[in-house]
């Protein structure tokens, strides 16, 4: 695949579930060029990386490399003492290794990714666990793509989501340029109390979108 | 290759094995299209409610002030597009008639084609007839326009001296390198495409295909491109709008 065109996206959606810093790797490890290595070393440190617990979903042919939908799940207890607390996706055929990096934190279920159309079931019963759909509109201009004139057309992607759940953090996903445009993140957690969940993007070129909603929980 | 010319009105696609698009998609494409919470054609939908609000031009005036709820008002009228329109004479398409109406009613300067405005607009009318079947309807003073249509569909044209027909008639369903090619039926404009990641109108799909058989392709608005799409709706008389749809 040639590394100037070889841009392939992800609309990414993590189910969360057991392992400390669980680590996707696209492909076997033998087949790893240095780079990706570098890029894992770097979140894992020393650790030993193990095979198993995480689940890749994403289609054998894609109709279209610029927008893959993407779900990863992690066989977990997600019990305060055991639970997922980051997922990191990576790839060895783009220019950069880095996908998204998906941060969990208690409360949480199911996570997916979305533009500022906002869908969280307004109504619900404590301790049950509620899908959160998101969906922005950016171009996430990789950085890579040239003109037609040949100049460079500069990065412009959103560099972090944040969902807050009554001030407490409870789902962060850092982006890379693989990330498609106008990105959907698809995710849960658990209904504890009724209140307001805050999303924010923020990204290159002081991009910065807040959005709110209401949850009721009976 | 003659006999292959001629056979290309033999191979029109009988009523009941037309197939959208959408038919042809993957399980993951057709899925991000019927989820609204997924579908990112539905941005444009957002924005052009907004739209459809705001007040613009020397008139002071916005679309709702006019035609008020387009949820009542649109309902269905994406269907009957491109549609004939007495002054002019000839039939216009929606982004058409959605200038129309800014630059003599609103007296607002006309959307240029495909910019985000137009497509939001025309995304939010175009939604109000999701599910409804096409129907265009044909008279005396439609059928020149229709004819031509038809006429350019069936020609061999560009370096390649390709007919629309010959793939979208005669192989529908095969591939063209990795991809499916579909009966080109336009249900779901505007639609979004993963290719563009972006919204884009049936115009831009309409030159992306004739840039690929290597001919000059017409410009956005021209009288060819609206009788291409007159002939294009026409075909798919019957079949369901799906705006704001997704495709490959």
């Amino acid at each position: 695949m040639n590394r100037a065109t070889s841009r392939r996206e992800f609309l990414a959606g993590a189910a969360a579930g057991l392992g400390l810093g669980a680590v996707i790797a696209v492909t076997p490890a033998h087949a790893t060029p240095q780079e990706m290595q570098d890029a894992i070393r770097k979140v894992v440190g020393s650790a030993p990386v193990t095979k198993g617990r995480v689940k890749l979903e994403l289609p054998p042919l894609s109709e279209n490399g610029n927008t893959v939908p993407l779900t990863v799940s992690v066989e977990s207890a997600m019990t305060p003492a055991d639970h997922v607390r980051a997922i990191h996706v990576f790839t060895e055929l783009n220019p950069q290794p880095e996908v998204v990096t998906f941060r969990l934190r208690l409360p949480r279920g199911r996570v997916a990714v979305a533009n500022a159309l906002i869908n969280v079931p307004d109504r619900t019963r404590r301790g049950e666990i509620v899908e959160i759909k998101t969906l922005i509109s950016h171009p996430m201009e990789t950085g890579y793509r040239r003109s037609q004139l040949g100049a460079r057309i500069p990065r412009d992607i959103i560099r972090l989501f944040v969902c807050t759940y009554n001030g407490t953090e409870v789902f962060r996903a850092e982006l890379h340029p693989a990330i498609t445009a106008n990105p959907f993140f698809v995710f849960s957690t658990v209904a504890t109390e009724s209140g307001t969940l805050t999303f924010q993007w923020t990204g290159d070129n002081g991009f910065s979108v807040t959005e709110t909603a209401a949850i009721t929980v009976d | 290759m003659v006999a292959l010319a001629g056979a290309s009105f033999a191979g029109e696609i009988p009523q009941a094995e037309r197939r959208s698009g959408y038919e042809l998609m993957s399980r993951e494409t057709r899925a991000m299209q019927d989820d609204d919470t997924a579908n990112p054609g539905m941005l444009a939908v957002l924005e052009g409610s907004a739209l459809w609000a705001r007040k613009t031009g020397a008139g002071g005036r916005a679309c709702a002030d006019c035609h008020g709820d387009a949820r009542a008002s649109m309902k269905g009228v994406a269907a009957r597009y491109p549609a004939y329109d007495a002054t002019l004479k000839r039939p216009v398409n929606l982004e058409q008639r959605i200038n129309l109406c800014r630059t003599e009613r609103q007296q607002s300067p006309a959307l240029a084609y495909e910019s985000r405005e137009l497509l939001a607009l025309t995304a939010y009318v175009a939604r109000q007839a999701r599910g409804v079947p096409i129907d265009i309807p044909v008279d005396a003073r439609t059928q020149p326009f229709l004819d031509r249509g038809r006429a350019a569909f069936y020609r061999r044209q560009g370096q390649l001296n390709l007919a629309c027909s010959q793939c979208h008639d005669d192989n529908w369903g095969r591939r063209l390198a990795g991809n499916t090619i579909p009966q080109a039926h336009p249900t779901g404009y505007p639609v979004y495409r993963l290719e563009w990641q972006s919204l884009g109108s049936l115009q831009r799909r309409l030159r992306n295909c004739l840039v690929g058989i290597r001919a000059e392709p017409y410009e956005y608005g021209a009288p060819e491109m609206v009788e291409l799409e007159l002939f294009l709706m026409w075909r798919a008389r019957g079949m369901a709008i799906e705006t704001p749809g997704v495709r490959p």
